[in-house]
């Protein structure tokens, strides 16, 4: 299968980015924070500078941080997934128990990057904004909701086959 | 057969409700170009079209034009989507037309985000931006996870293909 190469090959580079970013972040809000000085950190594609250190803007980075820290987990469990898929055997255990983990996973951190954003404008320009970005398509936080109520669907999916596969051994 | 409807609904409902706003951006883009040669410098109008000023020249309006067919591609993708979802829901798993349709939806994907970069590319290039085209990695929100999601679906259609033989293997035997 071609496709499976080819998406193999794009999450491996999708998860070194990710690690390079989370590596490089870190870095800087920890310089930051030891140098105390203003810094901008970006939520949801928004830029917020944070201009004192209180426990709001320390609770604020951290929670930013975790959020980065799901997603990273996310794509690394999708990353399994898809090795497990080259070794020909399908509607296994681990795979069920994958899809369901990171379907949830993804609904999470969809939820907690609006709970962020949320309480960064409230607490960063005190005013309180609500909302989803629905414009820019497949990068819409609904879309990936939708992908991750999906894949916790397609985890039941591959409950069944694996049954019917059982089954079917069981016959010959 | 009950726990399989759990994540339908609140999917059903996600889906159906991008596919209404999607829509309704897509209708309020064409009406704010119609109104376009009545007010030429409506400050709110470019801001809802999403460009930074209006001349009567071919590449601003090819720009809207294709921002325009890019927003329908879209709007069918979800449209395959939803035919997917309520195809699992009603009708037997592992059919042709969910295969089909899987595979229809992870090409669909993979090429309208490679459209929809080269049309942000052009757009920086006309309206003299200097916004970079780099992929934007923090999130799942990404090119790269977008390209990678369509190519899932593409596999998802195999995998569907062969629990289809699977199962017709087993009605066989039964």
């Amino acid at each position: 299968m071609k496709s499976l190469q080819l998406l193999k090959l794009s999450i491996d580079i999708c998860f070194i980015m990710l690690i390079i970013d989370v590596a490089f972040s870190f870095i800087t809000y920890t310089m930051f924070i030891l140098y105390g000085e203003s810094f901008t950190i970006s939520i949801n594609d928004n830029q917020k500078e944070i201009v004192d250190l209180s426990f709001s803007s320390g609770l604020l980075i951290i929670s930013n941080f975790a959020v980065t820290l799901v997603i990273t987990y996310a794509i690394y469990l999708l990353r399994k997934l898809i090795r497990s898929f080259f070794k020909n055997s399908f509607f296994i255990k681990l795979q069920i128990a994958l899809f369901r983990l990171i379907g949830q996973l993804m609904v999470l951190s969809i939820v907690l990057q609006l709970l962020v954003h949320f309480f960064s404008t409230l607490l960063l320009e005190q005013r309180v904004k609500f909302g989803f970005s629905v414009e820019s398509g497949y990068y819409s936080s609904l879309f990936i909701l939708s992908i991750g109520l999906f894949f916790i669907y397609l985890s039941k999916l591959f409950d069944k086959s694996r049954s019917l596969q059982e089954e079917n051994d069981l016959t010959v | 057969m009950s726990s399989f409807t759990t994540p339908l609904k609140p999917l059903k409902f996600f889906l159906n409700f991008i596919f209404i706003v999607v829509i309704a951006s897509v209708a309020l883009n064409i009406i704010g170009i119609l109104f376009i040669p009545i007010f030429p410098q409506s400050k709110i109008l470019l801001d809802i079209l999403g460009i930074t000023f209006f001349r009567w020249e071919f590449p601003v309006i090819a720009l809207i034009i294709t921002s325009i067919l890019l927003n329908l591609g879209f709007i069918f993708s979800l449209h395959v989507f939803k035919r997917i979802v309520s195809s699992l829901f009603e009708s037997e798993l592992f059919n042709r037309f969910q295969i089909s349709s899987l595979n229809l939806l992870g090409q669909l994907i993979i090429l309208l985000v490679i459209l929809k970069s080269i049309h942000i590319m052009f757009s920086n290039i006309v309206y003299g931006k200097s916004e970079d085209l780099g992929i934007h990695i923090f999130s799942f929100d990404s090119k790269f996870m977008a390209i990678c999601m369509g190519l899932f679906m593409i596999y998802l259609s195999y995998i569907f293909k062969k629990a289809k033989s699977l199962k017709e293997e087993n009605d066989l035997t039964v």
